[in-house]
């Protein structure tokens, strides 16, 4: 005997999936432009069917929304991760890279070698007017705006390398605000889930920050099974580790700290970088990322060892390196253009330079105005004024003849190991005085240009450099420079498609379409509009059972 | 597979982006007219741009020299045709003169002609070109001889030039120099050198000197002061004779003076701080009455005093400081023309129309430095024309390296703008539409 009433619940059962199945619509379509929000499905059935005894077997109950689950596929998680450490890290190095780029200004009409050739070009002038001060005066102000050149680009990447460095803490208290949000959110997660449910938007939550902790820094990101609980479910842990070591692992948290550093890894540093280490101390191995490339830039020489004589710097061409080039370009350029210093096979040979010839000498009072030992390129020194020749030399033998021992050659040296790209500039003794420049090997000839023409031979020199002449230098270094940028633009691009690639597919997954959603809604639509008809069919059988049956 | 509408718009965007960014791309270089803008966007291009753009501005460089080359060489050719013009009257003028029938008047007259003659080529000497001496060798800001007339040195060096040593090279090419100037003695000296011996001397009449001399604690001091040196006065010690009783004779003394004055400035120089010069030696002569101090510097200011104690109170010397010297040694063609004058002087026909083989040498000389400074200006134009063909391959290298084709570019930006369009045309279309446009 079935119970009267039994129809008008099985379509009030239908009437209540209908609604849940809209409400999980509705849910898809509010969420549609929220980021990584993955779409939901209501897990619909037919409720358990009753069993009756009079041979006619199970009778249907209606239908029921037991769940409602989300629509995500999570090896397409673990692939953008993976493929997003690597975007962040080229990301960062191709912006960085074109800032150095812009910094080296090249090639243009304002860059190193207009301005090489601007101030060569002015020494050829003066070859051919030894005596003209207005000549004099242009060669001056060629080599300042030559030395200037150096000071800016030097202090520029200066300037960028504490940006970068501003950078990195940035950096590092995203990935640990990060990191304790998704513990948050794991200890959410996991009491929820407890109960055999599924957190849906709180997963979605945490997958999207990790989604943006994995282009700070190389992570792996799993849920871990520990075990079951009493209730028979899997214990799920989620866990995420970098190189090896749990940055969050489930309700805990190792956080990344930076310090300033006491010594300075590469010479040419800014003082008071930071360094990026564990909590405990321990050493922050980094593969990818954006903190990654950060640090190759900011602290990159080519993998030399570092100011300690131990440590090596990121096998990576940053600011360090470059800084160390134009450093070694001032050095060298220096010391042949002072003292005529040039390689021969590996061994410093003296030659003829600035030092050792004579300046014009304009009364003709005597040897009184003549200036051997004058040195044109000296560096800044107290008050940011240039020093003397003398206090440049000081100490060191002055000018030492052809063939002086190699124990002189390295004292001097030694003093323009004190040059760098950002404390070069022309000596005090010919900014003061013009008539210092020297042309001449004997004093008082003021037509004569003996040492002029072998100053200009140092433009020429192919075995000043590894490189060669110190264009070649400059030319190479903007070259490699160029193929650096180059590559890491391109690796940055790939990088992203690849990454928006798998984007798409996450999203072709997991992204709500609102066709779909439209067809479903009237597809439930629909439902409900039956089971309401069929609640209104139940009520005029009762209609007819109750009020038109004729009982008396 | 499913298409979501994140995915359409995100993807439209994707593309969106990187059709402007390709767009720009060809904007800026149209903009610019360059392929590249930074090194990146092709290192070879980069890397050949910079050695390009040094090489034309070398070739620049080397055509503002020659250009000033060729002035110098022809400033030069000028002078010498003027000094050849002059040789050549000067020779028919002897010619002339040594002609015996001639009336002293007229040989006068002829005289006066070539006195005049011998005036100008001393001016000549000193030509300039931009206000530098052409023939002075280094020393562009002297005059290579004496040209005041009221001088009892006129027409002589004023100053030493090397005629191997001084030439003045100009770089005219990659490793390629050449020497722009004659110097005064390859020219008036029939190619030796000029030379002007030593100033600021010192001649002191001396009464008291007699041989052998001896020196001992009451004479052997030397005190002088040398203008222009740090250390004064300068105070040196005679030393002993090696021969007994003393110095027997002037050579003798005068080296042990020169020697312990030298070994003292050797001294000083030692202790001198960086960078100032060092004290040049001096010379000391002696004959009968005079002893002479000069320095080796040839500034003419530099000039020795001696103080009147020791050696030179011991001789009883009287000083005379001459610090205007620049005597210099007579040029052979200025001699020359002093031999014809003299024998005009003399009447003495001979030793004028012996000088005539002596004119020929003299024009000869002119004649073979002004073909070597024409073979110079001939160099000059061909490497001038070889420059020219240079910096327009180079500049046409350097436009073919980093300019763009602007038909090209104009095309790619034209395209990249229809892309852009079409794009944004099919974006509007598929963004806008949904199911819900059509749901009542």
């Amino acid at each position: 005997m079935r119970q009267s009433f039994f129809g008008i619940n099985i379509a009030l059962s239908g009437l209540y999936t209908a609604q849940r199945n809209l409400d999980t619509i509705g849910h898809n379509i509010s969420n549609v432009t929220t980021p990584g929000y993955s779409r939901q499905l209501s897990v619909q059935n037919a409720s358990r069917p009753l069993a009756v005894l009079d041979g006619t077997g199970m009778i249907g109950t209606g239908s029921e929304v037991s769940g409602v689950n989300r629509v995500r596929d999570e090896y397409l998680d673990f692939k953008y991760w993976s493929e997003n450490t690597a975007n962040g890290e080229w990301g960062k190095k191709s912006e960085l890279l074109s800032q150095i780029e812009t910094s080296f200004g090249e090639p243009s009409d304002s860059g190193f070698v207009t301005i090489t050739n601007e101030f060569f070009n002015a020494y050829q002038e003066l070859a051919k007017d030894p005596s003209s001060p207005a000549v004099r005066a242009l060669v001056r102000e060629k080599g300042v705006t030559m030395a200037k050149y150096f000071n800016n680009t030097a202090t520029r990447f200066e300037k960028q390398q504490e940006d970068i460095n501003d950078m990195v803490r940035l950096n590092v208290d995203q990935i640990n605000s990060t990191a304790s949000q998704i513990q948050q959110l794991n200890k959410q997660i996991y009491s929820y889930e407890l109960e055999g449910n599924s957190a849906n938007d709180l997963r979605d939550s945490r997958t999207l920050l990790v989604d943006n902790l994995s282009k700070l820094i190389n992570i792996q990101a799993t849920e871990v099974s520990y075990g079951k609980l009493p209730n028979g479910e899997d214990d799920i842990h989620f866990l995420i580790t970098v190189s090896g070591k749990p940055l969050v692992d489930h309700y805990n948290i190792s956080k990344i700290t930076i310090q300033q550093r006491d010594d300075k890894l590469n010479t040419e540093d800014a003082g008071n970088l930071y360094d990026a280490k564990w909590e405990n101390g321990n050493k922050l191995d980094l593969t990818g990322g954006e903190l990654k490339g950060l640090l190759d830039i900011r602290d990159g020489k080519d993998g030399a060892v570092g100011a300690d004589g131990i440590t090596g710097s990121p096998l990576y061409k940053g600011i360090p390196y470059y800084q160390s080039k134009l450093n070694e370009f001032v050095r060298t350029f220096a010391m042949a253009f002072n003292e005529g210093y040039t390689n021969s096979n590996g061994t410093l040979v003296d030659g003829v330079g600035h030092a050792d010839g004579y300046g014009l000498d304009p009364d003709l009072t005597g040897p009184k105005t003549s200036s051997t030992g004058i040195r044109f390129f000296t560096m800044f020194g107290d008050g940011d004024l240039p020093v003397s020749s003398s206090t440049f030399i000081g100490g060191a033998t002055s000018t030492p003849a052809t063939g002086t021992t190699p124990a002189d050659l390295s004292q001097i040296k030694a003093r323009y190991q004190n040059i760098t790209a950002k404390n070069f500039t022309v000596s005090s003794d010919v900014m003061n005085n013009t008539n210092t420049i020297s042309t001449s090997d004997v004093a008082g000839e003021n037509g004569n240009i003996n040492v002029l023409n072998k100053i200009l031979e140092v433009r020429s020199n192919q075995s000043l450099f590894y490189e060669g002449a110190p264009e070649d230098f400059m030319k190479s270094l903007v070259a490699g420079l160029g193929i650096d940028a180059q590559q890491a633009n391109r690796f940055s691009k790939s990088q992203d498609t690849i990454v928006s690639q798998i984007d798409n597919r996450r999203m072709s997954v997991s992204g709500v379409d609102i066709n779909e959603e439209m067809t479903n809604m009237v597809k439930y639509q629909q439902a409900y509009n039956a089971a309401a008809k069929m609640i209104t069919t139940m009520a005029e059988l009762y209609d007819t059972l109750i009020n038109r049956l004729g009982v008396g | 597979m499913r298409i979501t509408n994140n995915m359409v718009i995100s993807n439209m965007i994707k593309n969106l982006g990187n059709n402007q960014a390709r767009l720009s791309k060809y904007q800026e270089q149209v903009n610019t007219g360059k392929k590249i803008s930074v090194p990146s966007d092709d290192p070879v291009v980069a890397a050949r741009a910079l050695k390009l753009r040094t090489d034309v501005a070398k070739v620049e460089q080397y055509q503002k020299n020659i250009g000033d080359a060729q002035s110098w060489l022809d400033a030069t050719d000028e002078a010498m045709s003027k000094l050849g013009d002059v040789l050549q009257r000067a020779r028919e003028l002897t010619v002339q003169a040594a002609n015996g029938t001639n009336t002293p008047e007229e040989t006068q007259k002829i005289s006066a002609e070539l006195k005049q003659l011998k005036i100008q080529a001393i001016h000549q000497s000193n030509s300039t070109y931009a206000g530098r001496y052409i023939f002075s060798g280094y020393k562009t800001d002297q005059k290579v001889m004496n040209d005041d007339e009221t001088s009892a040195n006129f027409g002589k060096y004023a100053i030493d030039v090397n005629t191997t040593g001084e030439k003045i090279f100009y770089e005219v090419g990659v490793g390629d120099s050449i020497s722009i100037n004659v110097t005064g003695g390859d020219l008036f000296n029939l190619g030796l050198d000029a030379s002007n011996s030593s100033n600021g001397i010192s001649t002191s009449q001396i009464d008291k000197l007699t041989y052998p001399y001896t020196v001992d604690a009451t004479n052997d001091a030397i005190s002088i002061s040398v203008d222009g040196n740090p250390s004064n006065p300068l105070v040196a010690t005679i030393p002993p004779a090696a021969t007994p009783g003393g110095y027997t004779d002037a050579a003798s003394l005068a080296k042990a003076i020169q020697d312990a004055v030298n070994t003292q400035i050797d001294t000083i120089n030692v202790g001198l701080p960086v960078g100032s010069a060092p004290m040049l030696p001096i010379e000391v002569s002696i004959d009968a009455g005079h002893i002479e101090l000069r320095t080796t510097s040839k500034t003419s200011t530099s000039a020795i005093t001696i103080t009147n104690s020791g050696f030179f109170a011991s001789v009883n010397a009287t000083n005379t400081v001459e610090t205007t010297g620049d005597v210099g040694e007579t040029p052979s063609m200025i001699k020359m023309f002093d031999d014809v004058i003299a024998g005009m002087e003399k009447g003495d026909s001979k030793a004028i129309s012996n000088q005539l083989d002596t004119f020929d040498e003299q024009i000869g000389n002119v004649l073979r430095v002004r073909a070597d400074v024409g073979a110079r200006q001939n160099r000059m134009v061909l490497t001038e024309d070889r420059m020219s063909n240079d910096l327009i391959n180079f500049t046409e290298a350097m436009s073919n390296n980093e300019n763009v084709d602007v038909a090209e570019a104009i095309m790619n930006l034209k395209n990249e703008e229809s892309v852009f369009q079409a794009s944004l045309a099919a974006g509007a279309r598929i963004i806008q539409q949904s199911l819900v446009d059509f749901l009542k």
